[in-house]
């Protein structure tokens, strides 16, 4: 148990997630019900809440902008490169790098997987699952962000005696675009005061840091 | 199929039914709420039409006509006798009628209630609809 914890304590993030999640669901329930009130509209329980599109977009606009973050960092620092970060390869490592540094096909060695070592497109496949998967589930939480928000913002719209938007409609709106863009540009400035604060500063220990004694100058190297 | 195949099918399945879930707000009650105001008023009415109104209407169109609403509410000039269409959305829904008005209902303690009537669309896609009758 003891040795379980210690080789999978960041995984103890999944369970703070769910934890997470219900304060959220439990906190967007009591404001939705609240500003029912405030208008004689009808409060609704916890089960129909947890159904419905004002809970789905709340959750759905901040995943949606969180694994963008990592797909568009997974992809950036294959080509992008700062000096002095420990977020950077090397400033000579630029792009994708060749099959022996990758351990591909006749490079693998023993403990690599089935598909980096089978070739042909299994690998191709395999050498971008991780952009493919996170990439996936951001356009698939958009996606949802996009439906559930039209939804909860048309309920708006009907209170005030305004027409519905149609879908098409709704991914022009305004509404659309703030939810999206606001979640956004946090996710980017938190990726960029990353790469650069951790040039200078340093958290001993931390695999996201450099060594505490290490030179501004060194890039690619974490400890 | 592997047990994380399982798991990942189990959870796109759920996002799934959780997002169709979402827009799916019943628009039955409503449609039945809407037609109720209109075929009371289509038959002088006046108590059964008022019966179908939220409480903000009510008494807004009290304050409008200055007269008890079962007598206020037959001087309104609504349009149709069945419903053609609804949309809802949570707890709020647009109901179209056979006449061309737009019904605007919401969900209450009691079911659904009217809060505008006689409504049609003003110019401009943001613009409220003008209505007979609005809480």
């Amino acid at each position: 148990m003891k040795r379980f914890l210690r080789d999978n304590s960041l995984a103890i993030f999944l369970a703070i997630f769910l934890l997470a999640l219900g304060f959220q669901s439990l906190a967007g329930w009591q404001d939705f019900n609240n500003s029912q009130l405030r208008h004689d509209g009808e409060s609704i329980g916890y089960g129909r809440y947890l159904l419905s599109s004002e809970f789905g977009v709340a959750m759905l606009e901040n995943w949606q902008s969180e694994y963008l973050q990592f797909a568009l960092y997974i992809t950036a620092t294959v080509w992008f490169l700062q000096r002095g970060s420990p977020e950077s390869k090397e400033l000579d490592k630029a792009g994708g790098e060749s099959d022996e540094q990758q351990k591909i096909g006749r490079h693998a060695d023993e403990d690599s997987p089935l598909w980096a070592r089978v070739g042909g497109l299994r690998t191709r496949v395999y050498s971008n699952s991780l952009l493919i998967v996170m990439g996936g589930i951001w356009l698939l939480s958009w996606l949802g962000q996009s439906i559930t928000g039209r939804v909860a913002y048309n309920g708006e719209r009907l209170e005030h005696h305004q027409a519905g938007l149609d879908y098409v409609q709704y991914l022009g709106s305004a509404d659309f675009w703030e939810r999206t863009l606001q979640n956004w540009q946090s996710e980017f400035l938190a990726v960029g005061s990353m790469a650069i604060l951790a040039v200078y500063l340093r958290q001993r220990g931390s695999p996201e840091s450099k060594p505490v004694g290490e030179g501004h100058g060194h890039t690619g190297v974490t400890g | 199929m592997g047990a994380k195949r399982k798991w990942v099918l189990v959870l796109v399945a759920g996002v799934g039914f959780a997002l169709a879930g979402c827009g799916a707000t019943d628009s039955e009650g409503a449609r039945d709420a809407a037609e109720r105001l209109y075929v009371a008023y289509s038959d002088d009415d006046g108590a059964a039409a008022c019966d179908t109104l939220s409480d903000d209407t009510r008494e807004q169109l009290v304050k409008d006509e200055q007269k008890p609403c079962p007598e206020a509410v037959l001087e309104l000039d609504l349009s149709g006798t069945a419903t053609v269409g609804a949309e809802a959305y949570v707890t709020e829904a647009k109901v179209e009628t056979d006449g061309g008005d737009s019904v605007f209902l919401e969900e209450t303690g009691d079911g659904w209630r009217v809060t505008a009537a006689g409504c049609r669309p003003a110019p401009g896609r943001e613009a409220p609809y003008d209505c007979e009758v609005d809480s």
